[in-house]
């Protein structure tokens, strides 16, 4: 791998990996952020895979500024997932957050000094595995319905209702609509530690992230569940046929799955 | 921030907007209150009984003033900036 790095260059870390399997595989050809190869720096056991940068276009300061800029945002952000990819094929990563710059060399070892116990032992527990996501949408109204229909709470009060007189039946229809929506938001937390529990002997760590909102989902039904896996690369067949058992069974009460990855450990690389 | 709207025509349409928010606001604190006293059995079978015929009363005559002045439910609403909606 050619050596690029001109002695005024910032350095941007894509992520980091086991100097070990370098002898079983060389690092993908990426032309960098900055349109420079990619190279990677070894220590000790580690190997950073980085590319040179122009220290002005690259400045924190500069940054900030392209980090307005919608465009400049997507096409960077894609090129550092891209090339993270790309060196998750072959390689255990420990991927690095966007725009990780260091602006000399001796600052990155510093770093990888310092924390190199903590990111050898984070290599060592993402080697053979991937990150997948689950994301799980349910339709309200068919949700609503099933706690309508099925829910003790709701039928018992729901039976008690049609002998109240007029008035006391106004007030309990107010109450029977407020415990519709608690025990529908009771019943969607139980359907998740159902199908958490499920999954529970395939997946080696989970990270719940906050669900989505309408606006970013643009769907007509809302995220309940959104969740990260860490999967040994053997159990992805296990992992995937689960979740479409699980969709099979869930489908009743309004649930649509959707599986992404495989994925870089992106989060699990920050320690909980 | 709602402006009412000083077109001849239009002013009486958004002053009972803006006046039906109001009273609505109001109904439903009443209706929250009511609800808070049935759960904490502080009342009767006849207060029950009673005071759920006056809301059922107040929500039906909520519904006809909306007819009246060609409103929907979604109109009786004020937006209150980073506050959010009032209802």
């Amino acid at each position: 791998m050619t050596h690029t790095k001109v002695e005024t260059d910032f350095i941007y870390l894509y992520g980091v990996i086991l100097s070990e399997e370098l002898q079983s595989s060389e690092v993908p050809v990426l032309v960098g952020i900055d349109q420079k190869k990619a190279t990677v720096l070894h220590y000790k056991e580690l190997a950073a895979v980085i590319t040179p940068v122009n220290p002005q276009k690259f400045s924190q300061q500069q940054i900030d500024l392209q980090l307005k800029d919608p465009d400049w945002l997507k096409e960077k952000a894609f090129h550092h997932h891209e090339c993270i990819s790309a060196i998750h094929t072959h390689f255990t990563v420990l991927p690095m957050s966007f725009c990780t710059i260091f602006q000399k060399e001796e600052n990155l070892f510093a770093l990888l000094n310092e924390q190199y116990d903590v990111i050898l032992q984070q290599l060592l527990r993402f080697k053979e595995k991937q990150e997948w996501n689950l994301k799980i949408y349910c339709n309200s109204e068919q949700a609503f319905s099933y706690v309508v229909h099925h829910n003790p709470s709701v039928l018992q009060l729901k039976e008690n209702i049609a002998n109240m007189p007029k008035g006391k039946q106004f007030i309990m229809k107010k109450r029977l609509d407020q415990l519709i929506t608690n025990e529908l938001e009771k019943e969607q937390s139980l359907w998740w530690q159902r199908m958490e529990q499920q999954l529970q002997s395939i997946f080696c760590d989970s990270r719940l992230r906050a669900n989505w909102g309408r606006e970013i989902t643009e769907r007509k039904d809302d995220m309940i569940a959104n969740c990260d896996f860490l999967i040994e690369k053997k159990q992805t067949e296990s992992f995937l046929a689960k979740v479409q058992e699980l969709e099979r069974t869930f489908s009743a009460f309004g649930c649509t799955f959707q599986v992404s990855g495989p994925w870089p450990p992106y989060h699990f690389s920050k320690e909980k | 921030m709602e402006r009412l709207p000083l077109d001849s025509n239009q002013v009486e349409q958004g002053l009972a907007k803006l006046v039906l928010t109001i009273i609505e606001l109001l109904r439903q604190l009443m209706e929250r209150q009511a609800m808070k006293r049935v759960e904490s059995d502080s009342l009767t079978d006849e207060q029950i009984e009673e005071l759920g015929l006056t809301l059922m009363r107040l929500e039906e005559k909520m519904e006809e003033l909306k007819q009246i002045f060609g409103l929907e439910h979604e109109d009786l609403n004020i937006e209150l900036g980073p506050l959010g909606k009032l209802l």
